[in-house]
């Protein structure tokens, strides 16, 4: 499943001119897939960047609009978009460049392989 | 002789004084376990009278009835929900998952993602798709 699933996303990354990595982890930032190029920072693909997420989308989901779905980080270089799919968090990152909307379009296609990987992570001890 | 008299009548003063106040005191110690409670004399009460309101009154705070479970639930659910909807994010702090914890996490992980069946990739998306015909448009 796991070479599938990382064929299947670094066909994705190659769709998406300037998309560096795209990793699916849990809440805590623990990797269960990842699809990651050279180019990617590698202070974004450690765990304590990537867990940061789990806190901020709490928090943004208490100010009266709803629960917080995606959070996208701009930065001088590079673009971090992270989705909220609890108990799984994907986390793609990009040039500053990059086609943000093409990024969120990947949802769509990504979604279908979360539930065998969302059960994998509601099982672990 | 009359210094005999005046010392009896002095006597009897007393005697009477003294009875007197035993009975105030008497009527004062008095006490409900007392024995000869249920024998009726001069001092048995003509209208019975409840234990409780021979009681001194307890103060307010605690005569009022103990708070229901039900309602101490609710402003214990109260509370939470108001802690919970708090964003405090300066009490956050930084999280990091322990590098042993970390690492059997990821082992655990790798053997289960190995285990489980591959989701079957879905179909690429078309730029043109069908949409239902809607109700009363003609066909040409």
């Amino acid at each position: 499943m796991v070479d599938d699933l990382r064929k299947y996303l670094n066909h994705l990354l190659e769709k998406v001119n300037g998309l560096f990595s795209i990793i699916i982890t849990d809440r805590d930032g623990v990797p269960l897939v990842r699809a990651v190029t050279e180019r990617a920072p590698e202070l974004a693909l450690r765990p304590n960047f990537i867990s940061t997420f789990g806190m901020a989308t709490d928090q943004a989901s208490k100010l009266g609009l709803g629960r917080n779905k995606t959070i996208i980080s701009m930065y001088s270089s590079y673009q971090v978009i992270q989705m909220n799919k609890l108990p799984l968090v994907i986390t793609f990152i990009g040039s500053d460049n990059c086609n943000t909307g093409h990024i969120l379009s990947l949802e769509s296609q990504i979604e279908p392989c979360l539930k065998e990987l969302a059960a994998v992570v509601a099982d672990a001890p | 002789m009359q210094s005999d008299e005046e010392d009896t009548l002095l006597h009897s003063c007393f005697d009477s004084l003294k009875n007197a106040v035993m009975g105030c005191c008497y009527s004062i110690c008095h006490k409900e376990t007392d024995p000869q409670e249920n024998i009726i004399n001069e001092r048995t009460h003509l209208l019975e009278v409840s234990e409780q309101t021979q009681e001194t009154p307890a103060p307010a705070a605690a005569a009022a009835p103990p708070r229901k479970p039900d309602e101490q639930s609710a402003l214990n659910r109260i509370l939470h929900e108001t802690a919970t909807n708090v964003i405090d994010v300066g009490a956050l702090g930084p999280y990091a998952l322990e590098p042993g914890a970390y690492s059997e996490r990821v082992r655990a992980y790798t053997a289960r993602v190995a285990a489980a069946p591959a989701p079957a990739p879905p179909p690429p998306p078309r730029l043109l798709k069908d949409v239902p015909l809607a109700r009363g448009t003609p066909c040409h």
